[in-house]
């Protein structure tokens, strides 16, 4: 994930005053990427509609069957449809990935800012927390904490908050630290303004487009963290469709029918690459050579 | 499917019993294919494979007890007497023969003179003696609670063992067939214990070979082998390979003899032209344990319904792919005294909505099912029986704790209801059935916290009747019991699944798991 999660700034091109004005439905990635995004999204909204079959519907009698007119996809171990459930799986794991980034993006871009722009003591206590979360694996730190907590959603959503709000606050710190040496947050605060202020009207907004552009490569980390929970069966609850569970329960049949693994897989793909391509979109659209 | 650990509070209920286990009633082992008719002469040499999912754990036989280890050092270390090939009665190994007192307290064990230890030294009753007192000296931490009888052993002469008991107790033999009582050189050859389980010397037909660490160990033909002409294999190596469809192409392409516990999903599709799928009749029974120190499951009316929910086919079926059968009875078809026409509850909405009616919860109510994560079965088995439970307004929520939490979870007694298994060690009913119905042997009958008087009082008299009629009686009245009590909800009993090359002859599991491998060949 790391190369999805690297920050990019756009330097392509050296022309920055003809991209300056290119709209943002001119940008070719957002647009794919929200095209891509949009489709997984609407499918998810839209699956108690169009799904063919009550994802939790057990028919052993038709169990493991290939894929037909009834089942498109076939039938898992227990005779539910897997078309079903990989589209009831996009509810849970789109629905978790998305609001799982709120809670570290607000909290972690707080504390970041605050450690930028005051620095001193403030900044040595927040950063050398950060420095204890992110000298543990990120995976060995969400296991442990999910263990702790218990299986289920709200155990995910707190792990997640708990590991992942570290990047937002180094990414934000940095971005402040820079901006606060700039001639207009210098000017804003000579000119008499209290430093919430100047936080949060001047730096924030200058600042925030970075912690965006991260978030969505985050979105798909936190998909990542619940599949692969899921699949290490500390994740959603059974029976609920899930991609991470489908994956790791059709585990046992990948020489037969390997389509039942590697469906969810490639769901789990198709929307790590739209966020992608969002997530650069915004990249070349927020950065601030653009907004210069 | 791992062998239970009894705690030392239960040596003291631990049986006394018959000997002629072998005579004694009992079901025919089921589903069976195990049967192999090899013919041809045995070819010498060549190198067995075995691919299995998890690595050994240690050589050390009386402090071990996980499945992998065990099935691995038997194959070096031999007992006085080992389990019949039916699993149900013992056969002399090291010995020869036996007498009993009068007052059956003493056992007067005599030696077949003349074998050795891969080492090259003559095993004598010195060494018999030494290896009997080492496993009960470790009760407390491994098996020696099986010896809790024994008062004193003794060894008169060079090929004279003497058993002197506290107490009459049948089962000694059944006992010393344990592969804990398997017999290693007077003080370990001079070593530590430590040092000695680094290389283990015993009488077995194959002697230590080397050992990586999760990747491999390799076990080579004892020279010294008291079995003139065996073993016909030159080594034998179990390879690590964790995963199922990995271990089945390995089979199949030829790099692996033997694929050691297929998964039942893909168990159809292991066999080929190649490679022989098969089932051996196991002593393994699967069942719901419900914690009766949570309510509402002190109710034995909540207990009976949610037996009569549980439709035990759709799980044979979807999770043995009916290879095994539905449970009727707390013992296994494999184990002595097992009665065939037990009532075991099955599948019955009629039952299941009467019981429902006279229990403390007649509308339903919300409870857990806990099992430990990473076994495809168990969520498999878990999910049919949130399915079967929720038109009863039973809630089910699956309960996913990794396997050493998910044990610890069981014996703290913090789970309502959950998926457990066990398989017998010895080929006698009463090293389950105290662990099961006798809130006294520390297990809390199963960790259910079950306590029926009757069924304890049936459990106590049929370990100590020694005539085998009376005790098969007892044991009738016993399965009736729990049937009736459902302390379990009994599932399926699995038989062992194996994968095993068409070039590999005479290969057998007992159904207590273990597969001797001397007069196993490999034909080129």
């Amino acid at each position: 994930m790391s190369a999805v999660a690297t920050l990019r700034r756009s330097r392509r091109g050296g022309q920055p005053a003809s991209r300056r004005l290119r709209p943002w439905y001119k940008n070719g990635s957002l647009v794919a990427g929200l095209i891509i995004v949009g489709i997984m999204v609407l499918l998810a909204v839209l699956a108690p509609l169009i799904s063919p079959d009550n994802p939790l519907h057990q028919n052993l009698d038709q169990a493991l069957q290939g894929p037909s007119g009834t089942h498109w996809l076939g039938t898992d171990k227990l005779g539910r449809d897997v078309l079903s459930r990989l589209l009831y799986g996009a509810r849970v794991d789109l629905k978790i990935g998305f609001l799982a980034v709120l809670i570290p993006f607000v909290v972690g871009s707080i504390l970041g800012a605050i450690a930028g722009y005051y620095g001193g003591w403030i900044d040595i206590i927040i950063m050398r927390v950060v420095d204890v979360f992110y000298a543990f694996p990120l995976y060995l730190l969400v296991i442990a904490l999910v263990f702790v907590l218990g299986s289920g959603e709200r155990s995910i959503y707190l792990a997640i908050a708990l590991v992942s709000w570290v990047s937002y606050c180094k990414i934000v710190r940095g971005e402040v630290i820079v901006a606060r040496r700039q001639e207009y947050v210098q000017a804003a605060r000579l000119g008499g303004l209290k430093n919430m202020r100047v936080l949060a009207r001047h730096v924030g907004p200058n600042v925030v487009s970075q912690a965006i552009t991260y978030a969505m490569s985050d979105i798909i980390m936190d998909i990542m963290v619940i599949v692969t929970l899921g699949y290490l069966g500390l994740g959603i609850t059974p029976p609920t469709a899930e991609w991470g569970s489908m994956i790791s329960d059709a585990q046992e049949f990948i020489t037969t029918l390997w389509w039942m693994a590697v469906l969810p897989g490639i769901a789990v793909v198709i929307t790590g690459l739209g966020l992608s391509l969002i997530g650069d979109g915004l990249g070349d659209l927020l950065s601030p050579e653009r907004r210069r | 499917m791992k062998r239970k650990v009894l705690s030392l509070t239960t040596v003291g209920a631990l049986a006394v019993g018959s000997v002629a286990l072998s005579a004694c009633s009992g079901g025919a082992a089921g589903g069976a294919s195990g049967a192999q008719t090899d013919g041809g002469t045995p070819v010498k040499g060549g190198n067995l494979v075995v691919a299995r999912a998890q690595d050994a754990k240690s050589m050390n036989n009386i402090l071990t007890f996980d499945n992998t280890s065990i099935f691995t050092f038997e194959q070096m270390l031999q007992p006085l007497f080992t389990v019949t090939a039916d699993g149900k009665g013992t056969t002399p190994l090291l010995a020869k023969g036996y007498t009993i007192s009068a007052d059956k307290m003493t056992y007067t064990i005599n030696l077949k003179p003349g074998i050795k230890f891969s080492s090259g030294t003559e095993m004598t009753s010195a060494d018999v003696k030494f290896s009997i007192d080492q496993d009960t000296k470790y009760a407390s931490t491994g098996w020696g609670y099986i010896n809790g009888a024994i008062k004193q052993v003794s060894a008169p002469s060079k090929y004279v063992v003497v058993v002197k008991l506290k107490h009459p107790w049948a089962p000694l033999i059944a006992d010393l067939a344990l592969f804990s009582n398997a017999v290693v050189p007077n003080n370990y050859g001079g070593k530590t214990m430590d040092a000695f389980y680094q290389a283990p010397v015993g009488t077995g037909p194959f002697k230590w070979g080397e050992w990586k660490r999760g990747q491999y160990l390799k076990l080579v033909a004892n020279p010294n082998y008291w079995q003139t002409g065996y073993p016909h294999l030159q080594s034998v190596t179990f390879n690590v390979v964790p995963d199922s469809n990995t271990r089945k192409l390995q089979v199949q392409g030829g790099q692996a003899d033997i694929d050691e516990y297929p998964d039942w999903s893909t168990f159809q599709s292991v066999g080929s032209s190649a490679v022989n799928a098969k089932t051996f009749p196991s002593t393994e029974l699967d069942y719901v344990a419900f914690n009766e120190a949570k309510k509402p499951f002190q109710d034995v009316h909540v207990r009976r319904a949610i037996s009569a929910m549980i439709d035990r086919q759709s799980i044979v079926k979807a999770v043995l792919f009916n290879h095994g059968t539905a449970a009727n009875s707390l013992l296994m078809p494999g184990v002595p005294f097992y009665q065939k026409s037990t009532p075991g509850i099955t599948k019955d909405a009629a039952l299941a909505k009467k019981e429902m009616s006279l229990s403390s919860v007649p509308n339903g109510f919300s409870t857990s099912l806990l099992i430990p994560s990473g076994d495809a079965s168990k969520l498999t088995t878990a999910q049919i029986i949130q399915s079967d439970l929720k038109p009863y307004n039973i809630n089910v929520t699956i309960k996913q704790l990794d396997p050493t939490a998910n044990h610890n979870a069981q014996q703290n007694m913090q789970y309502e209801m959950g998926l457990s298994a066990w398989t017998m060690d010895i080929p006698d009913p009463d090293e389950w059935t105290s662990f099961a119905v006798d809130p006294a042997g520390g297990a809390k009958s199963a960790y259910t916290n079950y306590s029926s008087a009757t069924a304890i009082k049936l459990n106590r008299e049929a370990e100590q009747t020694v005539d085998p009629t009376k005790r098969a009686a007892l044991y009738n009245q016993l399965q009736n019991v729990t049937a009736h009590d459902a302390p379990l909800a009994f599932l399926y009993y699995a038989p062992f699944a194996y994968g095993v090359s068409s070039n590999v002859h005479k290969f057998q599991v007992t159904p207590l798991g273990n597969y001797p491998l001397a007069d196993v060949w490999k034909s080129k």
